[in-house]
């Protein structure tokens, strides 16, 4: 094959590669327009969080989940959770430490890490709550509580009036002191079993 | 009591069957040209998931014979499935009268895709047994069946292999269990992984397009397919 061809050839092999890259990434940009348009079919609001978490609450710092010195691997949470006293059920979670998501997944125990982890707690008072560990802080959502509340905000307890907050997409945590028109606060010195066990639906706003 | 249970589903069985005839009335004129009950009997193939098998609506076949090892009760083939209430132009009466004559019923509950062409592993815990029961693959039916002799197919595919159960589970205790608040894009987080998988090469949307030219090969050019949609489970507004 004399030099012609042969430059002939690998220009040929260049536009094809090129044709390639461009194909690949015109199917895979079509396929994001196609989710796209599905969620908003189903009526979901794709959220800008930072527009978020500036009109619900005083943001006090953002930084990246994975520059976090506080995060917990499974086994930590695990130890957290279940020294409070939270044993019942499983403890998952639903993101990797990158923010992609995977659905619900139980710990096993690795030395992996992720932004969130819950369980549920059933207390004898006949409250359901889910216990929610962010960034290492806990905060209890009483369940039942707020499904027969008449305020129209979703009360939670936590040990401080911060409330750290998620966006995957960025896979960023922000520290923030939510609206009270947004989500109520109520602080408490140590979440656990022992605190949880007795309260019931006239306490909880008491609190 | 199984009346008031069985109400709504009926519901959606008439809403189906109403499709079905309107969908058929062009389609009957053939029907009475061509096929003499004799010599070529009208047949009719229902495939397909829980929505075809007619899962909660009691009472379903071979549930007054052993349990662990019948494959109508293991599969939960509804009686009243909105299959079984179909009336067929040139068949008197529903369908569920003309049981393994004209209508060869194989949906089973829980099913995906996959169990067309594999076993369906169902698992028992009944009476004190335990075990697992192998339904055959649902296109085996064909099988039993001459070359274009089957008239219709009528199934619903699709939505195990989507995993609507799970969506249905998250929707419900992300409203509920969750605090919105901490985790606002959590909900489309869901539904965008959902709908990645769907449209992934390889994925739901192949497997169901792949679904459907298997069953079409295998019903013969004669077969009429009909796929009913599913509900909508959850309106957009909770």
């Amino acid at each position: 094959m004399n030099k012609k061809w042969q430059i002939a050839l690998i220009w040929l092999i260049g536009i094809g590669i090129v044709a390639m890259i461009i194909f690949v990434g015109m199917k895979s940009s079509i396929k994001r327009k196609m989710v796209s348009e599905q969620i908003a079919e189903a009526g979901v609001e794709d959220i800008d969080v930072d527009e978020y978490y500036n009109e619900k609450s005083t943001i006090l710092d953002n930084y990246s989940v994975q520059d976090s010195p506080s995060i917990q691997t499974e086994s930590e949470a695990r130890e957290d959770i279940t020294q409070r006293g939270f044993e019942q059920n499983p403890i998952t979670y639903d993101y990797d430490i990158e923010g992609k998501y995977l659905g619900n997944q139980a710990i096993d125990d690795s030395t992996s890490t992720h932004p969130i982890y819950q369980t549920y707690y059933t207390s004898s008072a006949g409250e359901l709550w889910t216990i929610i560990s962010i960034n290492g802080t806990i905060i209890a959502n009483p369940v039942s509580y707020n499904m027969e509340s008449e305020v129209g905000v979703q009360t939670i307890l936590s040990e401080s009036e911060s409330i750290i907050g998620y966006d995957s997409e960025t896979n960023t945590f922000y520290n923030t002191i939510p609206n009270k028109s947004e989500l109520i606060v109520k602080v408490v010195e140590k979440i656990d079993a022992a605190l949880l066990d007795p309260l019931n639906k006239e306490m909880i706003p008491e609190l | 009591m199984m009346n008031k249970i069985t109400k709504g589903k009926r519901i959606t069985a008439v809403i189906l069957v109403a499709t079905f005839v309107i969908n058929c009335s062009g389609i009957k004129v053939k029907a009475e040209e061509t096929h003499n009950e004799n010599i070529d009997p009208i047949i009719v193939v229902s495939l397909g998931d829980s929505y075809s098998s007619g899962e909660g609506i009691t009472p379903f076949y071979g549930q007054e014979e052993n349990r662990t090892s019948n494959p109508d009760w293991l599969a939960h083939r509804s009686r009243f499935s909105w299959s079984s209430q179909l009336i067929v132009e040139g068949i008197e009466g529903t369908l569920s009268e003309h049981r393994d004559k004209n209508w060869f019923f194989v949906a089973a509950s829980g099913a995906v895709t996959d169990n067309l062409t594999n076993s369906f592993e169902k698992e028992y815990d009944r009476d004190g047994k335990k075990g697992t029961y192998f339904l055959d693959p649902q296109l085996n039916v064909f099988d039993n069946f001459e070359e274009n002799t089957v008239d219709y197919v009528t199934m619903t595919f699709g939505g195990n292999d989507v995993g609507f159960v799970d969506i249905i589970t998250t929707a419900v205790t992300d409203t509920l269990f969750s605090v919105p608040y901490i985790n606002p894009r959590k909900l489309s987080a869901n539904l965008a992984a959902t709908w990645e998988q769907f449209y992934a090469d390889g994925g739901i949307k192949d497997d169901i397009k792949s679904a459907y030219e298997l069953i079409s090969k295998k019903a013969g050019s004669n077969a009429h397919i009909l796929v009913a949609g599913y509900p909508q489970l959850l309106e957009k507004n909770g």
